[in-house]
């Protein structure tokens, strides 16, 4: 089974009988002709395998990166036209869905009905009921979030044809490895509730986790040019979402900003100091440095993101809305 | 795998991918129903037309072009779930008396620290709430949660999906469901007993601090042995629905995003330009907060001599009069500014 190269080895789809190689570290092969997915030690194991459809294509992950860029404080002003676009890869990344059921009873007082649309319980231990989304690879060629969801949108079937628009990349770890680290976790999680919810009584446990299967995602890596410097954008290819934006900062634009918040800064020392002689609290010097103390934090956050060449926006699941834009 | 399906009248082929439940054949316009399980007990609701929804999105963002649409119909379980919650603990709860006396002319004024043990037991009643349940695996985020909030203030005519007038262009804006009944229930069951047992906990160290309260002011509830047993719980879920929505993408300088509800056109997350006016406020926001704060500080550092009282006060009031200067800033300099409905 192992083919010239160390680094590959040759299998046979399970399917179709087509030959092909694929990387020594991968758990899971998919068939560049027939697109099974199967479990190379188990290779009757197949999975369900869906891809997420692109929305956004080439052009259109550029021109999203670029009109972002402009929203963000301190970013070049001409990026617009200033900008040029000078490479985009497509990746297919994979990823693991797990489906994470548990449920802890107190065992002699439980009393389960789980007829259609209606669940009676008399009395109720813990529980734990949540899907997972994980990438299947260990250094993803593109910075993904840890955090990032899936949106609510179309998906399709595994097609070989894809393998051709882009880099496909195949599921390198182990699974079951993960799965089990969530299970353990959500059944600690629901053991503690019944704990709580009857701590004499002795607790039985309800486990139907599983692994779901494979979903391949649509991000776009994409290399612009901007007087001389190179920046890189990764999109989500299925809604457009900026998830990793390098942008040239103009300091004419970032300056004004800056001398905002230093003065802000100042202001908060002053302000203390006034209201330390109002209320004769405190030395009018160590008040004001208080002050300043206390507003540094934000003067500091603000000033990594307005000075400087180049500043990088990441996405993350937690801030959407608060203080990034809605998926 | 890919799957090949073909049209029931003409066998032609069909364009399906795994959301498709029902698709019109693009040759000879029949319906075929590709998940024939969802054809009954399944509700949609109509929506209105993207005309009408752009016109309600035109009010808001003015002359600015529209340059993405999209219309999906969602699937979610709207679970009703009831449960009784009996709970009982102890704590002992830290209170604080102040003592008034005079010597020799002079007001004294002394602290006595007491720890008082209180026993709480109690029950609540028909503890219910509404969850809305979206049947995708791993789909969530804004949108779905404020979809989800207003789908239960909404009063809706759901049809069922076989009366309803597909055309080609709506069967493929339907987004399949991954979940049935008995887990839209378990996931509704375990939010639902998440948010009780944090609301319950809660209301047991009130009831703790109000019965300590006779022997002084209460400070800190600690808690010593803690039972909340969730009883008869009950979960009924509605038929699997779908209920449009609009995604737009608009903009002028910069591109910006809003969903915008089909069935009655509500607005339900925009996305707006950040004005100049909204980052200084941030900002003076951030410059008040901090010196409240610090003021604060100050004057409680003045009134104590121990080290360790400092840095207590320190810690209650410095670190979080920093955290509100980051937290401003940071919302002064966001990209977008997000309107929810």
């Amino acid at each position: 089974m192992t083919g010239g190269d160390t680094q590959f080895k040759s299998i046979t789809c399970p399917y179709c009988s087509a030959e092909y190689k694929v990387p020594k570290t991968v758990y899971y092969a998919t068939c560049p002709y027939c697109g099974t997915t199967f479990k190379l030690d188990s290779p009757e194991e197949k999975i369900e395998h869906f891809l997420f459809k692109i929305s956004y294509d080439e052009s259109d992950a550029y021109r999203k990166a670029k009109s972002f860029a402009q929203l963000l404080v301190g970013a070049a002003k001409d990026l617009e036209f200033g900008a040029s676009f000078k490479k985009a890869e497509l990746y297919y990344l994979p990823i693991y869905i797990y489906e994470i059921r548990v449920e802890a009873y107190c065992e002699d007082l439980s009393d389960v009905d789980t007829s259609r649309g209606s669940k009676f319980i008399s009395v109720g231990g813990g529980e734990d009921v949540k899907y997972y989304v994980v990438p299947a690879v260990e250094n993803p060629p593109i910075p993904i979030p840890e955090d990032y969801l899936f949106p609510a949108r179309m998906k399709e079937y595994f097609k070989p044809s894809i393998l051709e628009k882009g880099m496909y990349l195949q599921p390198e770890l182990n699974p079951m490895e993960y799965y089990e680290i969530y299970r353990s976790k959500s059944i600690g999680e629901a053991m503690e509730e019944a704990k709580i919810s009857c701590p004499n009584s002795s607790i039985s446990l309800k486990d139907e986790s599983r692994y779901v299967g494979i979903h391949h995602y649509p991000f776009w890596d994409i290399i612009y040019q901007y007087r001389g410097g190179e920046y890189r954008a990764v999109v989500d290819g299925a809604d457009g979402t900026i998830v990793y934006l390098e942008y040239p900062l103009d300091w004419s634009r970032g300056l004004p900003a800056a001398l905002g918040l230093f003065l802000a800064d100042i202001s908060t020392g002053l302000l203390t100091w006034a209201a330390s002689q109002i209320f004769q609290s405190y030395n009018p010097s160590i008040s004001f440095l208080l002050g300043l103390i206390s507003f540094a934090p934000g003067l500091t956050y603000g000033l990594t993101k307005l000075i400087g060449g180049k500043e990088i926006y990441r996405y993350r699941q937690s801030e959407e809305e608060s203080f990034l834009p809605i998926r | 795998m890919s799957r090949e399906f073909r049209c029931s009248r003409c066998n032609s082929p069909l364009d399906v991918t795994p959301d498709t439940i029902v698709i019109v054949c693009r040759y000879c316009g029949q319906l075929n129903w590709i998940r024939k399980d969802l054809k009954f007990d399944v509700y949609i609701t109509p929506t209105k037309s993207i005309e009408d929804a752009r016109r309600i999105l035109k009010h808001r963002i003015g002359g600015r072009r529209i340059s993405r649409e999209l219309l999906l119909y969602l699937p979610f379980y709207l679970v009703d779930v009831t449960c009784d919650v009996d709970y009982e603990g102890d704590f002992i709860v830290t209170v604080v008396k102040e003592k008034v006396r005079r010597r020799d002319g002079e007001t004294i004024i002394e602290t006595e620290t007491r720890y008082i043990p209180v026993h709480v037991k109690g029950r609540l009643e028909g503890e219910r709430s509404k969850i809305p349940v979206v049947a995708r695996k791993g789909v969530g985020g804004s949108m779905i949660r404020h979809l989800g909030s207003h789908l239960i203030g909404s009063d809706i005519e759901p049809i069922e999906i076989k009366d309803f007038e597909l055309d080609r262009k709506t069967s493929k804006s339907i987004l399949g469901a991954e979940l049935d009944s008995k887990e839209a229930i378990d996931i509704a069951i375990d939010e639902h007993l998440d948010n009780l047992r944090t609301y319950v906990k809660r209301l047991m160290e009130d009831e703790a601090r109000a019965e300590a309260s006779v022997y002084g002011t209460p400070t800190i509830v600690n808690t010593q042995r803690l039972r909340i047993t969730p009883l008869n719980i009950e979960a009924n879920t509605s038929p699997l629905t779908y209920y449009p929505i609009y995604v737009f993408n608009y903009g002028g300088r910069g591109e910006y995003k809003a969903y915008v509800t089909g069935w009655d056109l509500y607005p339900i997350l925009l996305e707006e330009p950040m004005p100049i006016w909204s980052r200084l406020a941030w900002i003076l926001g951030g410059i008040l907060g901090s010196t409240a704060l610090s003021t604060i500080f100050l004057f409680i550092a003045s009134r104590i001599e121990s080290v360790f009282q400092l840095l207590g006060a320190g810690v209650l009031f410095l670190i979080p009069a920093g955290y509100i200067s980051f937290y401003s800033v940071k919302k002064a300099l966001r990209p977008v500014r997000v309107e929810s409905g």
